[in-house]
């Protein structure tokens, strides 16, 4: 996993899961990347093979970050069982959803 | 076994999968994978292995987050499996467990957490969650809907494959049947006998011959944990004379040896081509068994000792129905050895119990009974033991028509050594009669007598001696530490506390005692006794004292005219005093009185 900073946009790149073994390190790192320019963070989901509810709640700590200044979590190209998943939680009332 | 980090696949007879993964996040997920790909070897389509993984992980996290800390050393269990309509999962846990509702809401949408449970029946048909004491068990079900996705249905392989699994899990199955009714049909058998036959070779040799039998084992040994637990001492090796042999096993070596390494960390391990026995194991001495598996036993947490079954062939195919029939057998054997020391250390003590009855008797009966010395004098002793038999002592001699010694003595400690020691002592004043009247020398050769034999067991005794001249009606005293004599006038006043000083007998070899002189008025009496009376205690605590033992001496002697009835009286007072507090020491006295 690893970001990347674009103006306003924090990519975070190189995702193949977003589970109870790594969703505190995710969490810990983006926010750590997030400064005052940043109004987007667009995770690639392209290659995320399993996400669980731990992965969820570190997704939703980061956009109450971005909440405050008004900006958005984007959730890349998620693979079709991922899309399920998120859709049953009715994630993409809350982050935006590329498909 | 469970590897930390990890999950550990046991089988995968009739058509399931079970795994036991250490209770975190990791080992649970590295599970949630495998089921998923076993699944989708299965032919479950990708999406329902997909949402499999979830519901599987989710529960996994459930139970690691709630786990206490005495579960989390526990595996938690997922068991899978999986039918051409249906696929099923069991995950059983070690928490304190939970209360399912009936429906999951999803929790606010900007909440960081309460997911799982919603994922969960969301993804699911049957989600049910039952609470037990050896485990909680949430179990999941859902039709396949991969049927129609995944085109053409298993292939002919697959199908014999299934077919193979089927057969084999039908295998198994009959096998756990018979090993269960082989395992009923020895708990009938042996329980008959428990708590009943002591001798523990023959019950020993007779139920690990039939679990030889039954688990077609080559070689068994059982050894049992040593006194002090340092050690498994060979108790029976099977067969007679065979590859094992009577080797004691030190509980240190616990990487030398399987069965040490087995009993500290009491858990069932195996050995064979995957983890070989070590050249300084003892049970590899011989070579000969390849494969095995050590199973120690306890009972009420404590090692009783190991039994492990031995075979020559590299893969004996030692199954669970075996390894039940080992521990249902060696469960019995483990009670068995209890009852039978239980049995043994009751019959120890009825004996020691009947001999210190008999020391007891025959201590009384060095006791005078009753001493007739002439009028107008009265004499009269007791003794009470805190113990079956105790240390003091009480003598009254009498001097032919002159006079008469009177002696107390304490022995050091209590119990037997200071009962046989007061014996002692006893004869060595009785075979001194020329220093009766002369108490104080008395003493002095005593001590020089007895020194020895206080010294080399490190004890001591104190000692109050008095010579009653009925001429003179003269007291002369000596004492070896002992209490003070109590001298009460015949108005029952209190005349004197004589108090001699001299070191207890023992403790040095010459010893010189001085003797007081006192008169002993018509209508007088003298208390001699041991510190059991004055160090006697009342429930709340309180010490007798001398004062009030000489108080109540005085009462006494007012409401009583004879010795012996003065000396009852006190004693019955002095219990009165302290109720229901056991006496800690021996309580011992002579009254003399004279009219």
């Amino acid at each position: 996993m690893r970001t990347l900073s674009e103006g306003s946009v924090l990519r975070v790149l190189d995702l193949d899961r977003l589970s109870g073994t790594n969703s505190t390190h995710f969490k810990e790192l983006v926010k750590a990347q997030i400064t005052d320019a940043h109004r987007v963070v667009e995770v690639d989901f392209t290659a995320v093979r399993s996400i669980d509810s731990e992965g969820l709640g570190a997704l939703i700590s980061i956009y109450k970050v971005l909440a405050l200044r008004e900006g958005r979590v984007r959730l890349l190209k998620p693979q079709a069982m991922i899309l399920e998943f998120l859709k049953l939680v009715q994630f993409e009332r809350i982050v935006d959803v590329v498909v | 076994m469970i590897i930390p980090g990890a999950a550990s696949l046991r089988s995968t007879f009739r058509s399931a999968l079970q795994i036991e993964a250490g209770c975190d996040f990791v080992s649970i997920r590295a599970a949630a994978e495998t089921v998923r790909e076993w699944l989708g070897e299965r032919g479950v389509g990708e999406r329902d292995a997909a949402s499999w993984e979830l519901v599987l992980a989710e529960a996994g996290n459930n139970a690691v987050e709630h786990t206490t800390v005495v579960g989390r050393e526990k595996p938690v269990r997922m068991e899978v499996s999986c039918s051409d309509r249906v696929v099923e999962a069991r995950v059983t846990d070690h928490g304190p467990g939970f209360d399912l509702p009936d429906e999951v809401a999803l929790p606010d949408l900007e909440s960081e957490g309460g997911r799982g449970l919603f994922l969960i029946q969301s993804l699911t048909d049957r989600c049910e969650y039952f609470r037990g004491k050896t485990g909680n068990v949430l179990v999941v079900s859902r039709a396949r809907s991969d049927g129609d996705m995944v085109g053409p249905g298993p292939t002919e392989e697959m199908l014999r494959q299934r077919l193979a699994e089927a057969e084999r899990a039908l295998s198994d199955m009959t096998e756990e049947l018979s090993s269960n009714y082989e395992s009923l049909v020895a708990v009938f058998r042996y329980s008959g006998e428990l708590g009943m036959s002591t001798n523990l070779l023959d019950f020993s040799q007779r139920i690990l011959r039939d679990l030889m039998t039954l688990t077609g084992a080559d070689g068994l040994v059982f050894r049992m944990a040593g006194s002090e637990h340092g050690t498994l001492e060979t108790f029976l090796s099977l067969p007679t004379g065979g590859l094992w042999g009577g080797e004691t096993v030190s509980m240190a070596n616990i990487s030398s040896s399987i069965e040490a390494h087995a009993a500290s960390c009491c858990e069932d391990v195996w050995f064979g081509v995957e983890r070989p026995l070590g050249g300084r194991d003892p049970l590899a001495n011989r070579g000969e068994l390849m494969t095995g598996l050590c199973h120690p036993f306890f009972v009420a947490g404590q090692l009783i000792g190991t039994v492990t079954l031995g075979y020559t062939a590299k893969d004996p195919k030692l199954t669970a129905a075996k390894v039940n029939l080992l521990h249902t057998f060696v469960d019995f054997l483990g009670i068995h050895i209890v009852n039978a020391r239980l049995l043994d250390e009751r019959t120890r003590a009825r004996v020691m119990h009947r001999e210190l009855e008999i020391a007891a008797n025959i201590q009384q009966s060095l006791l005078p009974s009753h001493v007739s010395v002439p009028l107008p004098f009265s004499v009269a002793g007791t003794s009470r033991s805190a113990r079956h038999v105790g240390g003091d002592l009480y003598d009254i001699v009498p001097s032919g028509s002159e006079g008469v010694l009177l002696v107390v003595a304490d022995v050091m400690g209590k119990g037997v050594p200071a009962a046989l020691l007061a014996a002692v002592f006893r004869t060595a004043v009785r075979s001194m009669p020329q220093l009766h009247n002369t108490p104080g020398t008395l003493l002095t050769r005593l001590n020089r007598v007895l020194h020895e034999d206080f010294s080399r067991v490190d004890m001591f005794a104190t000692a109050k001696v008095v010579y009653l001249d009925f001429a003179k009606r003269s007291l002369i005293s000596a004492s070896a530490g002992h209490c003070p004599l109590i001298v009460c006038g015949a108005g029952g006043e209190r005349m004197a506390s004589l108090d001699e000083s001299g070191l207890p007998l023992g403790i040095e070899l010459d010893v010189e005692y001085p003797e007081t002189r006192q008169e002993l008025r018509r209508g007088g009496a003298v208390l001699i006794y041991t510190d059991g009376l004055i160090e006697a205690r009342n429930p709340a605590g309180e010490m007798y004292g001398e004062d009030k033992l000489a108080w109540t001496f005085q009462d006494v002697l007012r409401s009583t005219t004879a010795a012996e009835q003065a000396g009852d009286e006190l004693l019955s007072r002095l219990e009165d005093y302290c109720g229901d507090s056991a006496a800690s020491d021996d309580r011992t006295l002579i009254i003399l009185r004279q009219t």
